[in-house]
């Protein structure tokens, strides 16, 4: 499930932040493919390094959940992917430095067709159309899971996914 | 499983090691899944090679955020004791604080609900709709005109009604509910809070007794 949802405290004693030697843990399975994943939204590798270091201050900060959630590796992408999305708005605001145009290797299921030019607009895209196209570009989902992901009908996945196309094509007609 | 995975899945079954059926049945004949797997686990021993947990930690925004790092409810308690009017009743449960007579409570009818945002160490408060993000901390002002039985849940956009509380007995009041906020990780969608009585529960929409207040992702 994207949305983590509310954490639920009531009446249970809260979890302790995350331990040393839990992040340490934390990070050698699963610290590459964040990185991975921030260099894949973000395409620089120092901006990438500034989201995966904010992304794990936040889970010492505030991950505790990370011991109960099921599919941790998702979670942890979403934790990441917020760390990206802040980066990419404060780039918006203060015209930081140019993304590089190429993502990491993408996996087999990953559209390869505009994914680059798709994820070049990132920056440009509303909250919503972002993660749908973090799903279809990054995850390669299908519009099916999407939709179920997302809670949205799978006819308006396709006509957003179709929108954001649509604006990378045209973005990429203006490039000289 | 005739489709590739997705990378999700791919990755989740690089990190943990294990997989569904289905998957591993795919990537015993799917030689692009297979290298997309060693692509992974290179680029693993790459990044570790380059900087190792014991190295990472020891960067300084990472050792000050482990210094710092306090347990969640030192926040919340710093919050509750915002409340200016806390000093008040233990209310009938443990989790509940009646918040004493209130100026409000001078309706019948529909139960009113409010939601307390913390961010950034500021409280605010709100009435129908408000926008969070990750990191926010919630509570809720709940007021009621008419004792009796009443249940708090959210629903998130698609999702099943999550409950906070069920058929918890209410005298007429203000209440701040529940004892501890409710932490906020990574909202995505938009969620709907409702507040009614409980032998409506969870069946609250359309009902016209619930109280109601969404939750817009910013």
């Amino acid at each position: 499930m994207v949305f983590t949802g509310l954490k639920k405290l009531l009446g249970k004693g809260r979890s302790p932040p995350l331990r040393q030697e839990e992040v340490a843990e934390l990070y050698t399975r699963y610290g590459a493919l964040m990185k991975r994943r921030c260099l894949s939204l973000l395409r620089n590798e120092a901006l990438a390094d500034d989201a995966f270091q904010d992304a794990f201050i936040n889970l010492i900060r505030y991950g505790a959940e990370y011991r109960q959630v099921e599919n941790k590796l998702s979670w942890l992408y979403r934790v990441c992917d917020r760390a990206c999305f802040r980066i990419l708005d404060k780039q918006k605001r203060h015209q930081g430095p140019s993304l590089d145009s190429v993502p990491p290797t993408a996996a087999p299921a990953v559209p390869l067709e505009q994914r680059g030019e798709v994820l070049s607009l990132l920056q440009e895209l509303s909250q919503q159309d972002r993660h749908i196209a973090v799903m279809a570009y990054v995850e390669g989902c299908s519009q099916g899971e999407i939709a179920h992901a997302l809670g949205l009908s799978r006819q308006t996945i396709n006509k957003r996914l179709k929108t954001i196309r649509q604006q990378a094509q045209e973005r990429l007609g203006d490039t000289p | 499983m005739t489709q590739h995975p997705t990378a999700a899945q791919l990755e989740a079954y690089h990190a943990q090691g294990t997989g569904p059926t289905e998957l591993i049945e795919h990537l015993e004949n799917c030689l692009e899944c297979q290298n997309y797997l060693k692509l992974l686990e290179a680029e693993r021993l790459s990044f570790l090679e380059k900087e190792g947990p014991e190295a990472f930690l020891a960067r300084s925004p990472i050792a000050e955020a482990m210094r710092t790092s306090a347990p969640t409810k030192s926040i919340s308690r710093r919050w509750v004791l915002a409340v200016p009017t806390l000093a008040l009743t233990a209310a009938a449960a443990g989790y509940l604080f009646n918040v004493g007579p209130s100026p409000q409570i001078g309706f019948k009818g529909t139960p009113q609900l409010k939601v307390l945002r913390l961010r950034d160490g500021k409280q605010s408060i709100f009435s129908q709709k408000v926008s969070i993000k990750a990191q926010d901390k919630l509570r809720f002002e709940v007021t009621i005109s008419t004792a009796g039985n009443y249940s708090l849940g959210i629903q998130e956009q698609g999702e099943s009604w999550q409950p906070i509380f069920e058929q918890h007995y209410f005298e007429p009041g203000n209440y701040f509910v529940p004892d501890d906020a409710l932490e906020v990780l990574a909202p995505v969608k938009e969620t709907e809070v409702l507040f009614g009585p409980a032998e409506d529960y969870p069946n609250y929409l359309p009902s016209s007794k619930a109280a109601r207040c969404q939750l817009l992702p910013e």
